[in-house]
């Protein structure tokens, strides 16, 4: 539980910085939407995941509160 | 895909520690690439999940956004991102562009180190091309006009597959004031592994749209073609006036062939089109664009980001090659840009290639906006021997 807390301390921290390093560091919230960049809506550092029900390989809904109970990587891809 | 090895390497790694990972299907990036093209319903985006299983060779499992983007949309929209979250669903750790180094720090810090690391160069993944259907590169294609925005189309009820697909933009002005060019373009899905059949009529288009705009020409058809089959796509750029409200009609009719499933049938389709930008609909690369159009009388602010054809003076402080991108130190702060792929590069006076650029150089660029934002479109610079190439 400490180590949790420690992590979204620092996470905090880390999303709060200047906007001039917000836009060198890739973890951060951009100040505006640039070509491949996260825009305004994306939830920040510390904030939970929405829970919003996509799909799995199978076309069978797939509830993002599934996710809960390890850590969970999640890599946007596609074709191209 | 980018870093598909590295990440692979991380996943293998961490998995065994009781890290999830995840791929997450969303929207194209860049259709056309290698052929692929947009899907039109989640059955199609699951097949593009299962290509991309086969493509890649990754172990990690995918997951498939909505048609409509919803987890995309709500976690911001960008292309390759990525996300780490802890066990009570907290967003611990998100990047832009997924970075595998950097995530195996996290792990390291959030998880722990692990012994050996994999190596990706040891994983040696399959990198597997399309499906090779019928030939390439014997129609032509169209020169279109700079920066054309991708529509929002609704394909209508049919009762075949939409075993070509269209793909629609708009010149700014057509887009903001209902005059321009509109582009159609019908492109054949490789996992449908369709053909045009080029012994019967090429395909024939009709676009029709609400009273008081004008459509030229009304009527077209595609070329013919001497070879029996290809699978280039079909384009023709449309002279648009007064599109005020409404959406356009577009009866599309062609022969399709399918070799392995052994038939060739004519397939009568509908769309409708808006005048609406698609912020799902990415952007097209690798193809022959007119040169932007003369600035107008007044010309943009020097240096404003974004404006046609802008400038940019600084040093360069990172070349990423793998996403094609630069970063650059100007008078006003730190800038990351994405370089166009047909970006012209010039060193020393000599037209050169992004990896011949080293962090250090100054740089001066040419900037204009692209379909997902400002892109770099020219680098001039000046080598400096006594500059070392890191941070890459």
């Amino acid at each position: 539980m400490r180590l949790v807390a420690l992590v979204i301390c620092l996470s905090l921290l880390y999303s709060s910085s200047l906007p001039a390093l917000a836009q060198m560091r890739p973890g951060s919230n951009a100040p505006a939407p640039r070509g491949g960049e996260f825009d305004r809506r994306s939830p920040a550092v510390g904030e939970p995941l929405p829970d919003i029900t996509i799909y799995d390989a199978e076309g069978r809904p797939f509830s993002l509160s599934r996710l809960r109970g390890h850590y969970t990587v999640l890599v946007f891809g596609c074709l191209t | 895909m980018r870093n598909v090895s590295s990440l692979e390497a991380v996943y293998r790694d961490y998995a065994p520690r009781g890290v999830r990972f995840y791929y997450v299907y969303k929207a194209l990036a860049h259709p056309e690439t290698n052929g692929y093209v947009t899907p039109y319903t989640l059955q199609e985006r699951l097949m593009h999940v299962k290509e991309a299983e086969r493509k890649l060779g990754s172990q990690i499992p995918w997951l498939c956004d909505g048609i409509d983007n919803p987890l995309k949309h709500a976690l911001g929209d960008a292309p390759n991102s990525e996300f780490v979250v802890d066990p009570d669903g907290i967003i611990v750790r998100k990047r832009q562009w997924s970075r595998p180094n950097e995530l195996r720090a996290d792990l390291e810090e959030l998880v722990g180190p692990v012994e050996n690391p994999t190596r990706p160069e040891d994983l040696n993944l399959p990198q597997l091309a399309p499906p090779a259907i019928a030939p390439r590169g014997v129609v032509p294609r169209i020169t279109v006009p700079a920066r054309m925005v991708p529509l929002v189309i609704e394909p209508q009820e049919s009762r075949e597959p939409y075993y070509v697909k269209l793909r629609a933009e708009a010149e700014p002005s057509l887009l903001n004031g209902g005059n321009g060019k509109l582009y159609l373009g019908f492109h054949c899905d490789p996992l449908y592994h369709v053909h045009w059949n080029n012994l019967a009529e090429p395909i024939r288009v009709r676009i029709s749209g609400p009273e008081g705009m004008s459509v030229t020409p009304g009527q077209w058809q595609g070329p013919q073609v001497s070879v029996p089959s290809d699978i280039d796509p079909r384009e023709l750029l449309v002279e648009v006036a007064d599109w005020s409200d409404g959406a356009l009609r577009v009866v599309v009719d062609y022969f399709a062939c399918n070799d392995e499933e052994g038939w060739c049938k004519p397939v009568h389709q509908e769309y409708l089109v808006y005048r609406r930008s698609d912020r799902d609909g990415g952007s097209v690369r690798n193809r022959r664009t007119e040169s932007p159009p003369a600035a107008s009388n007044q010309p943009p602010p020097r240096g404003a980001p974004g404006a046609p054809g802008a400038g940019l003076a600084g040093r360069l402080t990172k070349v990423d090659l793998q996403q094609g991108r630069i970063e650059v130190l100007t008078p006003r702060g730190p800038r990351s840009l994405p370089v166009a792929q047909n970006a012209r590069i010039m060193l020393d006076g000599q037209r050169a290639d992004l990896r011949q650029l080293q962090p250090g150089w100054p740089v001066r660029l040419r900037i204009a906006p692209g379909t997902e934002g400002p892109e770099v479109i020219g680098i001039q610079s000046r080598s400096q021997p006594n500059q070392r190439p890191d941070n890459r």
